[in-house]
């Protein structure tokens, strides 16, 4: 039972970090488009390239966000039925949905994507808007990346309850925040 | 007899006139194919965002995930340049010439050299004739009203109002209205009276800009799948090759048609003034053209070759043209 | 009943089962589309899944999700939002509602920059919600009147919906966002005059701040409090909507304005530390990708859902209309209603228009009115029990006490006062069709 809550917290560590890093993506849209909007409405000046990093950068908050927010167990749930199960089903429900609905998906929609970066990688994607982005597979790969991300938060996800379910119920200090 | 049964993504709206519904439109070609096969070739027709966004139909149709899709070759620029070419060239030639080539040219066997990497099959399906420069909110009159206006407009013509100083704009459908009506962007470019009627950009502007140097014969395209075109028997093959070359000449005709009415529309009743682009305008324009062009076939050897063919074309072209077709519509007319 | 049919059904069961269970909605709906899709299609259908994943990751409109959560979460971290309510709780004296009235105004205010329905909804319920129930309003009437006000982003222009439909009957974008301003304005007056009603009739339910506590601030203080409390929103209002009216910015470059602009207050305001800088980057990042994961996740379903023939379900289902041009018009809100159960507003849109669209176009139906009917009808179908999208967004955003039986209940009544201003607009066409005539944008 400590070596799967050690296994989760190494995954989650990892997790906890490229969650962090993502969150200043956030203030650099921000400050991306505020700055663009005032140049061009003082100066006339603009460029087709920052437009497009606009919705690249949406990209990467929204699906490396993925992995972060399920860490937080923040992914909604209606929990009219669920509140009053007993703890102990809770943890099987989460075990079981982790383990055979969660990390499948995750994984499932990450392979799916493989193909699609790979058809963007060798035809040497680029914006079909002159002066705009080159490298478009790169973008594509944070499909890939971020349902992988979101697959690894679920396997610790898996861990934590397995290894709740097998100490009887009790869990560690390390319980999911 | 064998029956088949294609999926066609597009990169149109739903609805859409021209397009995607009625008259010349995606779905007009795939209710014609049908019709000629007397059933044996079915083709299911999805809009732009019903099974995958609007940009996502020709990789779909490359890799075989769906058999067919239907668009304009100058949205795969970014895959490979010498696409821009088969779908309309700036300063290139209008309907009559651009279809020349094409047909008889060797334009169409250039287009699938062009796309035989991505494993499809190419064809013209309709053309928009030419289409107008655009909806300004103050009148230009020179080349240095262009310097700092704010415009909608997107793909090769966007690098050449670029160089005349004109800040770029992209933005999607639905936010050029509002945008336009409030003076976040001076200018906006569409399609022609009938579509841009349609957008309601004559609420939004007044001033209509001639002509459509950057797009002088929009055409359109549909690409097949290669695996899925090779299974089509021979007469299937050119029943979908006549169905697009008629709903090509329908499209083309009908636009024209709806075309003139929505122009008298807007002027008459929306308060709209026709202007005809400055000489000097024209001019820079042509000039950064011809170097934006050749500048992308002195990089690509395919390119290079498409470019050559096209321009050595239209230099024959050009000369018949100008006693023929010019020279009626300036002098006789 | 053909297998693909059946497998449609009990791909719609499963979700439900999956859901009740208490799985995470954006994982129940994704993995009954694979699997339903996998059994009745085969694998080549998901092929075209990452496509679809891309065309949500790189959508340009949906930037108004990060950038407006953004701003809601700097407001409520940096105390403004509080204080702004709290003032105009002082303000409305005994008169009780008034900060539900308040919120009502600010989800119109928000509606008019961005369609997104997830953003408006969420930001509403980061700077209101705690507020709210802090001061003892009602949980049901609380997030009621969040989420109710939060779809008005998606009938008050710009509208997604409005776009689409533009598109599919041909009338121009800009009539459409004329015709749909006074029936969003109709529906939130609605909300006001129901929310000062129920206040009225039951004190415990929105109550007004203690007398005692409005006591405490004089007249010149609260002028001040006013000035200090209410300023800087009024500030970012300008910021957005000014941006837009403006012309400076275009509808989803406003959403920037906004966060752009919260961030400059709260600096001002000398609330603007690493750490409230910190926490509301993260905060922002967990509620964007909570709404953004629904969005990925229903593209599995609604593929499936293509896939299976699902719209022959559904056409099959026409054959039921009862005839007659009022029948087919209730038939068809009825339809949407249902379907948007479940199903997102654009796949709906992209089955049911082109089905019954037709039929509308020979009879001579007004299609600026139905754009309007149609478009009021799926705003509804945002708010419906058990799977209105609003719903799910809430209970994502609010804080955890606030449970989704109480929200559930709560929207009903709105959804009761949608359907008084989907009555109203059926037998007054002229709500919708008045303005754009007035301004000469329609004929
Ligand atoms: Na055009
Ligand atoms: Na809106």
């Amino acid at each position: 039972m400590k070596t799967l809550d050690k296994a989760a917290d190494a995954l989650e560590a990892f997790i906890e970090w490229t969650g962090r890093f993502t969150s200043w993506i956030i203030l650099a849209l921000v400050l991306l488009i505020a700055i663009q909007v005032l140049l061009r409405y003082t100066i006339s000046l603009g460029a087709v390239w920052a437009q497009e990093l606009e919705w690249h950068l949406l990209a990467v908050i929204s699906l490396w966000g993925l992995s972060y927010t399920q860490k937080a167990d923040a992914h909604v749930r209606v929990d009219i039925v669920y509140e009053k199960f007993s703890e102990r089903t809770r943890q099987w429900i989460e075990a079981f949905s982790a383990i055979f609905i969660m990390a499948p998906m995750c994984f499932y929609f990450a392979w799916l994507s493989v193909r699609f970066v790979v058809q963007a990688y060798t035809t040497g994607e680029i914006s079909p808007d002159p002066g705009g982005l080159t490298h478009r597979w790169i973008l594509k790969t944070f499909l890939i990346s971020g349902f992988a991300l979101l697959g690894i938060q679920c396997v610790a996800h898996a861990l934590r309850n397995i290894a709740l379910i097998l100490n009887g119920g009790k869990g560690d200090q390390h319980a999911d925040e | 007899q064998q029956t088949f049964n294609f999926k066609m993504t597009t990169t149109w709206p739903a609805g859409t006139p021209y397009y995607q519904s009625g008259p010349g439109s995606a779905e007009a070609f795939a209710k014609r194919v049908e019709d000629m096969s007397n059933g044996r070739l079915k083709i299911k027709v999805y809009a732009a965002g019903e099974l995958v966004p609007a940009f996502e139909g020709f990789d779909a149709a490359s890799a075989g995930i769906v058999e067919m899709n239907h668009g304009v070759s100058y949205y795969w620029a970014g895959k490979t340049f010498a696409a821009q070419y088969f779908a309309t060239v700036p300063f290139g030639m209008s309907f009559m010439g651009h279809h020349a080539w094409l047909y008889h040219g060797g334009g169409i066997d250039l287009w699938n050299e062009v796309y035989k990497p991505f494993n499809v099959v190419a064809m013209p399906v309709g053309c928009s004739g030419v289409q107008m420069t655009g909806w300004f909110k103050k009148p230009v009159e020179s080349v240095s009203d262009f310097n700092g206006l704010k415009m909608r407009i997107p793909g090769l013509a966007g690098r050449m109002y670029a160089d005349l100083g004109v800040d770029v704009k992209l933005l999607p459908g639905g936010e050029i209205f509002p945008a336009l009506e409030r003076g976040v962007i001076d200018a906006a470019e569409w399609v022609g009276p009938y579509l841009d009627r349609r957008l309601g950009l004559q609420n939004a502007a007044k001033y209509y800009y001639t002509t459509g140097w950057h797009e002088p014969a929009t055409t359109s395209e549909i690409v097949i799948n290669q695996g899925a075109w090779d299974k089509l028997p021979k007469d299937l093959q050119a029943i979908v090759r006549a169905a697009a070359d008629a709903t090509n000449q329908e499209g083309l005709l009908w636009l024209d048609a709806k075309n003139g009415e929505a122009l008298s529309d807007m002027v008459d009743n929306f308060d709209v003034k026709i202007a005809r682009l400055p000489d000097d305008v024209i001019k820079a324009l042509r000039e950064s053209a011809r170097t934006t062009l050749e500048d992308a076939a002195a990089k690509d050897p395919m390119v290079k070759k498409v470019h050559e063919s096209f321009f050595n074309f239209k230099k024959n072209h050009d000369k018949w043209n100008q006693i023929s077709e010019t020279t009626f519509q300036t002098t006789v007319r | 009943m053909p297998m693909n049919e059946i497998l449609s059904i009990l791909m719609l069961v499963s979700f439900i089962v999956l859901l009740t269970l208490g799985v995470r909605v954006a994982y129940a709906i994704a993995i009954s589309g694979v699997v339903f899709g996998l059994i009745g299609f085969g694998p080549m259908l998901f092929n075209l899944l990452p496509s679809r994943l891309y065309g949500v990751a790189t959508n340009y409109t949906l930037l108004a999700v990060p950038l407006f959560v953004f701003m809601g979460v700097m407001l409520e971290k940096s105390r403004i939002a509080e204080d702004m309510l709290d003032v105009m709780g002082h303000v409305a004296g005994r008169l009780r509602g008034g900060m539900g009235v308040a919120i009502i105004f600010v989800g119109v205010l928000m509606g008019a920059a961005t369609g997104i329905v997830g953003a408006t909804i969420v930001t509403l319920s980061l700077i209101a919600l705690p507020t709210l129930l802090k001061r003892g309003y009602d949980h049901g009437l609380a997030t009621g009147a969040i989420c109710a006000s939060g779809t008005l982003g998606q009938i008050l222009p710009p509208s997604l919906i409005l776009i689409l439909l533009s598109d599919l009957m041909g009338e121009s974008v800009g009539t459409l966002f004329a015709a749909a301003i006074m029936p969003g304005l109709m529906l939130a007056a609605l909300y006001v005059i129901y929310i000062l009603v129920v206040a009225w009739i039951w004190p415990n339910v929105a109550p007004a701040i203690p007398a005692a506590e409005r006591a405490q601030v004089s007249g010149k203080q609260l002028i001040i409090d006013v000035i200090r409390g209410v300023l800087p929103p009024i500030l970012l209002v300008f910021a957005v909507l000014g941006s837009i009216i403006g012309g400076v910015a275009a509808p989803t470059e406003a959403a920037a304005m906004g966060a752009f602009g919260a961030l400059v207050i709260v600096a001002i305001s000398g609330k603007l530390s690493m750490s409230v800088l910190r926490q509301t980057l993260r905060s922002t990042l967990i509620t964007t990708s909570m709404i953004m994961f629904i969005i990925f996740a229903s593209q599995a379903f609604s593929l499936a859902f293509r896939g299976l023939g699902g719209e022959d379900l559904i056409g099959e289902f026409m054959e039921l209309v009862p005839g007659g041009l009022w029948g087919t018009i209730i038939f068809m809100m009825i339809l949407l209603f249902i379907l948007g159960f479940f199903l997102e507003w654009i796949e709906i849109s992209y089955i049911v228009l082109p089905l019954l669209l037709p039929f509308f176009v020979a009879a001579g139906v007004d299609m600026v009115w139905l754009a309007m009917l149609i478009c009021m009808n799926l705003q509804t179908s945002f708010l419906t029990p058990p799977f209105g999208w609003a719903l799910f967004f809430i209970k994502g955003a609010a804080p955890p006490e606030v449970q989704i039986g109480s929200i559930y209940k709560g929207v009903i009544p709105f959804i009761g006062l949608q359907v008084i201003g989907l009555a109203l607009l059926m037998m007054f066409p002229d709500i919708a069709t008045w303005l754009p005539k007035a301004i000469g944008w329609m004929k």
